[in-house]
C-alpha cells in the first residue's frame, strides 16, 4: 500500500483498511500488507524501487486532493513496465479526489478501482483473488474492474 | 455510487484502530488525522461523503487513541480531528470537547475540526462555551449566503446563520475560525458571489474558498445538463461555468478573490489593522452593497502600486498563475511584511478613499 496524503502525516485511511482486511476471519495469514510512504508531497521518487523490492502481487494507490493523479498513473505505468502481473487498485480517495472513470479507463495501467469506503468491496476482491470466491460483483458498485484499456464485468483472472 | 448498505463496515469500530495497532511510528510526527466518524447526514449535492449514512466510532475507542497520541507522540503539535461536524452529536461532544480542551492545556496541543454552520444555527450555548479555547481551530463551511443556491444544493438555507456567528463570537472568542465558501455553485452568480465574500469579510474571521469540483457519483455530477455545467476536463475538474455564471465571469470571480483576500490576509495579521478595518468598511454601508470587499479590493490596488508593498503583490500575482483555483490561507507568503508601513499605508488609503470617494450609493 502506498501511502500518499499529506508525509507530514501517518496514512490513516489507507491503514484503515491493512487492519481491517488483516482482521478478516477468510484472510488471516493469508495476506501479508506492507506499506510504502513517499518522501514528500506529490513526489514518488524513489517509491518503484522500494515497492518493486518487496515483490508485490498487489499494489494499492490513494487518491488524494495534493497530489496529481497524472505522477499516480506515471508511477503505476513503471510498475507494470517492470512487472505487467502486479494488479494495481485505487482505493479510499479523499472526498475531494475522487477520479474520473474515463481516466482510469485512458490510464491503460489500473486494474481496480474502489470509490468511497474500500474495506468491504476490498475484502471481496481479496477474497477473490487469495480464495477463489468468485461472482459477488454484481452488488458493488463502486468496485470497478478494467483489462488493459477497457472496462470490464469481473477481475481478471 | 451509493453502495448498498451491505457493502460498508455498519459499525466501523470493526475497523481495527492504526493507532492502538500499532501500525505507524508516532515519534517523528508533529501532525496527525483522529479518525471521529464516517459518512454524514447531509446529503449536499456537490459533496460524496453523505452517500453513505453517518457512522461514529465510539468515544472509548476515540479517548484510549487520543492517550496513545500523546503518550507516543513526543513531538505532536497538532491533531485534525476528521468529521464533518463536531457538534452534530451533542452527546459526544460534551464528553469529546473537555477532553481536548484537557490535552490542548496540558500539552499545547492544537485541534482543528469542522463544524455545520446548522449546528451553529441550533444556539448550544454550552458547547460554544466548550469551544472556547486558543489551541482550537474550526472550518465552518457556509458556501454560500444565497437561499435559493443552497436549498438547490440540498442545503437548509443560511437562517439562523449570521445570530449563529454572533453567538459564537460571544460565547468562544478564543476560538480560531475560518469559514468556506464555494465559488461557481450552480444558480449563484456573481454579485451572490461578492455578497458572500464581503459577508465573510464583515465578521473579521479567516476565509477559505473552494472553487466547484465535480465529482464523480456527486449529485451535481449526475444533474451537469440542468444545470449548464462545464468542467475543466483534466485534474481535478474545476467547473469553467455553470448555467447563471458564464466562463468570463467565473474568471472575474476568480481574480477577485484573490485580490481581495490579499489586503484582507495583510489586514488580519494585526488585530487593530483588522478592527479598524471592520468599523471603517462598515461606514461604508450606505454606500456600497458590498463594503468589505470593495474597501478590501481598493486596498489591495492602492497596496499594488505602493513602493513597499508593490513587490510582495507582483509576486503573489505570479504564484498564483501556477497554483491551483482554490484560495486557502497559505495562499501568498507575507512573511516579511512591515506591520508599522502596513499601518501606515493603511491610514494613507483611508485618507485618500474617503477624500475620492462620491456620496450616495454607487
Amino acid at each position: 500500500m502506498i501511502g500518499t496524503g499529506d508525509p507530514s502525516k501517518p496514512p490513516l485511511l489507507i491503514s484503515c483498511v491493512k487492519t481491517y482486511l488483516e482482521s478478516r476471519d477468510s484472510l488471516k495469514n493469508k495476506i501479508k500488507i506492507t506499506q510504502v510512504y513517499p518522501g514528500g508531497k506529490g513526489v514518488f521518487d524513489g517509491v518503484k524501487e522500494e515497492v518493486l523490492k518487496k515483490k508485490p502481487d498487489m499494489v494499492t494507490v490513494t487518491p488524494h486532493e495534493d497530489w496529481d493523479n497524472a505522477s499516480m498513473y506515471e508511477l503505476c505505468r513503471d510498475l507494470k513496465k517492470a512487472d505487467e502481473n502486479i494488479i494495481i487498485v485505487f482505493c479510499s480517495e479523499t472526498e475531494r479526489n475522487r477520479v474520473m472513470l474515463e481516466e482510469v479507463e485512458n490510464s491503460k495501467v489500473v486494474d481496480h478501482l474502489i470509490y468511497g469506503e474500500a474495506e468491504v468491496p476490498f475484502e471481496k476482491l481479496l477474497n477473490y483473488y487469495v480464495n477463489g470466491v468468485d461472482g459477488v460483483w454484481a452488488n458493488i458498485p463502486n468496485l470497478k474492474f478494467f483489462t488493459a484499456s477497457k472496462k470490464c464485468a469481473k477481475p481478471r483472472s | 455510487m451509493r453502495s448498498p448498505a451491505a457493502n460498508i463496515v455498519q459499525d466501523i469500530n470493526d475497523i481495527p484502530s492504526p493507532y492502538l495497532n500499532g501500525v505507524f511510528d508516532l515519534k517523528k510526527y508533529r501532525v496527525v488525522d483522529l479518525l471521529l466518524s464516517r459518512g454524514c447526514k447531509w446529503r449536499c449535492s456537490y459533496c460524496i461523503i453523505g452517500e453513505n449514512p453517518l457512522r461514529y466510532f465510539s468515544f472509548d475507542r476515540i479517548k484510549a487513541e487520543l492517550e496513545v497520541l500523546v503518550k507516543k507522540a513526543p513531538e505532536l503539535s497538532t491533531i485534525s480531528l476528521i468529521t464533518t461536524d463536531l457538534l452534530e452529536n451533542e452527546k459526544f461532544a460534551l464528553k469529546l470537547l473537555p477532553l481536548m480542551r484537557e490535552i490542548s492545556w496540558k500539552r499545547g496541543i492544537k485541534f482543528i475540526f469542522d463544524i455545520n454552520v446548522n449546528s451553529l444555527s441550533a444556539r448550544n450555548i454550552e458547547l460554544m462555551k466548550l469551544l472556547n479555547c486558543a489551541d482550537f481551530e474550526a472550518e465552518i463551511g457556509v458556501q454560500s449566503r444565497n437561499n435559493e443556491v443552497l436549498f438547490s444544493c440540498g442545503r437548509p438555507g443560511s437562517k439562523g446563520i449570521e445570530e449563529g456567528f454572533e453567538l459564537l463570537k460571544k460565547h468562544a472568542p478564543g476560538l480560531s475560525v475560518t469559514i468556506g465558501i464555494i465559488r461557481g455553485l450552480p444558480g449563484d452568480d456573481i454579485n451572490g458571489y461578492k455578497n458572500a465574500l464581503s459577508w465573510v469579510f464583515s465578521t473579521g474571521y479567516d476565509l477559505q474558498v473552494r472553487h466547484l469540483r465535480i465529482l464523480p457519483g456527486s449529485r451535481l455530477e449526475k444533474n451537469k445538463k440542468q444545470y449548464g455545467i462545464e468542467i475543466i476536463k483534466k485534474y481535478p475538474y474545476f467547473v469553467s461555468s455553470v448555467n447563471t455564471i458564464p466562463r468570463k465571469n467565473m474568471l472575474k470571480m476568480v481574480r477577485l478573490t484573490e485580490d481581495a483576500c490579499f489586503s484582507y490576509k495583510m489586514i488580519r495579521m494585526s488585530k487593530a489593522l483588522k478592527d479598524n478595518f471592520l468599523t471603517s468598511a462598515s461606514e461604508l454601508k450606505n454606500n456600497s452593497e458590498y463594503p468589505h470587499l470593495e474597501f478590501a479590493e481598493k486596498f489591495t490596488i492602492w497596496l499594488g502600486k505602493s513602493r513597499k508593498f508593490g513587490k510582495i503583490y507582483r509576486d503573489y500575482n505570479q504564484k498564483r498563475k501556477s497554483e491551483t483555483l482554490d484560495w486557502e490561507l497559505d495562499y501568498g507568503s507575507f512573511e516579511n511584511v512591515s506591520l508599522r508601513a502596513l499601518l501606515v499605508e493603511f491610514v494613507k488609503f483611508k485618507s485618500s478613499w474617503k477624500a475620492t470617494k462620491p456620496a450616495g450609493k454607487r
